[in-house]
């Protein structure tokens, strides 16, 4: 048995741990991790810790209740939740139609969790996984939204652009950085949105970004969020109260069945949808969309 | 008749708007805005077996309006809800 090394992290002022063996190659393929490695200068609550194990057997505890499972896009990963005497188990599969190859056992509050993986080839996606599903679950209450977004920063500022899968957030974000002087990548799939007493709503990079490897331990207080829309022409609109509502929650992590989730998640996306800094756009993937929606957005 | 288990009436301002938030409805992909008519008769009967005299006499009994249009009111929101997936028999 080698001896075990915890290494910790903060992310939008959230610090959470990982432990594994010293000598476990895990530690070399989360190079993500290593601009949010904690400060402790930097006051942060440890919100939840992770215990990484050495490749093994997924075995399903004989008591788990399926809460959520089997329901999936095409081609996105799976997560299934189970219910368990002391908590909950998940299982985690990066393309649904493939069974799962993690399995993440977690403490009733959402503060403990234990990875298993099938083999060192999926290290990387159990980690993230798992990580951010405990995220989502330990900070849904603490005024903190994980989002599904492509993030640019302007003039301090930060845009979130939101959409179904496949619609193209990445896409605009780059349409920003090669015709919006000023524009910066912030994420690129997984940003932290927190609501802060002072009335500020910040948005955060996380190491959590999709396919585009952009982890940077940055952040900008909240310009906008703008539902991306493919359309023949480009026009921007502000959309009612409620849609804003309905906008943001759909691109918000979080199981709101579980645990007293959906009252914190629903305080969060409440509170940003009424400041009124959301939109929609619909467009084409060309310059000009940039240009309509920064015109607009950046007022 | 009842709300089916798992929906949740919430404040958004000044709007009212109800939101799946069981596991039993993750495929519920809908956000139903209800005006405050609506809402006072959502927290009178949620969790509650009931009747659309029920929501009839609610009507009659808390707001300015005759039987007759009460009764159709009261039949056109269950028939609404109905057709929103929020009621189950």
């Amino acid at each position: 048995m080698q001896a075990r090394i915890t290494k910790e992290y903060i992310v939008a002022g959230h610090r959470f741990a990982f432990s594994a063996e010293q000598e476990d190659s895990v530690w070399k393929v989360i190079p993500n991790y290593l601009p949010f490695m904690a400060d402790d200068s930097i006051p942060a609550e440890l919100i939840f810790s992770v215990e990484i194990n050495r490749p093994g057997i997924l075995n399903r505890p004989t008591d788990a209740r399926p809460v959520y499972v089997g329901i999936t896009e095409p081609e996105e990963p799976r997560i299934d939740m189970y219910s368990v005497m002391d908590g909950w188990w998940a299982e985690l599969a990066p393309v649904s139609s493939m069974p799962p190859v993690a399995t993440l056992r977690i403490n009733n509050d959402f503060s403990h969790g234990i990875i298993t993986y099938t083999d060192n080839s999926m290290a990387r996606f159990a980690v993230d996984s798992a990580a951010m599903l405990l995220f989502a679950f330990s900070t849904a209450n603490l005024n903190t939204l994980e989002m599904h977004s492509s993030v640019v920063t302007k003039d301090g500022r930060a845009y979130m652009f939101l959409a179904k899968s496949g619609t193209g957030k990445s896409t605009h974000s780059r349409m920003w950085l090669e015709n919006i002087s000023g524009t910066e990548l912030l994420n690129d799939d997984n940003p932290i949105v927190r609501i802060f007493e002072d009335g500020s709503t910040k948005v955060f990079g996380s190491p959590w970004s999709g396919k585009t490897p952009c982890y940077k331990n940055k952040s900008a207080e909240l310009g906008a969020m703008v539902l991306i829309r493919r359309c023949s022409e480009n026009r921007i609109s502000q959309p009612s109260l409620p849609e804003m509502y309905a906008i943001i929650l759909s691109s918000s992590s979080g199981f709101r069945s579980i645990g007293n989730m959906a009252d914190g998640l629903h305080n969060s996306i409440s509170t940003i949808a009424l400041t009124g800094r959301c939109y929609i756009l619909d467009c084409r993937p060309d310059a000009q969309a940039a240009e309509i929606c920064s015109k607009e957005v950046c007022r | 008749m009842k709300i089916i288990e798992g929906f949740k009436l919430r404040k958004l301002g000044k709007e009212n708007i109800v939101i799946g938030e069981s596991a039993k409805l993750v495929n519920f992909n809908k956000m139903i805005v209800l005006n405050s008519t609506a809402a006072f008769l959502w927290e009178n009967i949620c969790g509650k077996e009931f009747s659309t005299e029920d929501i009839t006499a609610l009507l009659v009994n808390n707001y300015e309006v005759d039987l007759d249009t009460a009764t159709r009111d009261a039949a056109t929101i269950v028939s609404d809800w109905r057709d929103a997936g929020l009621i189950e028999d």
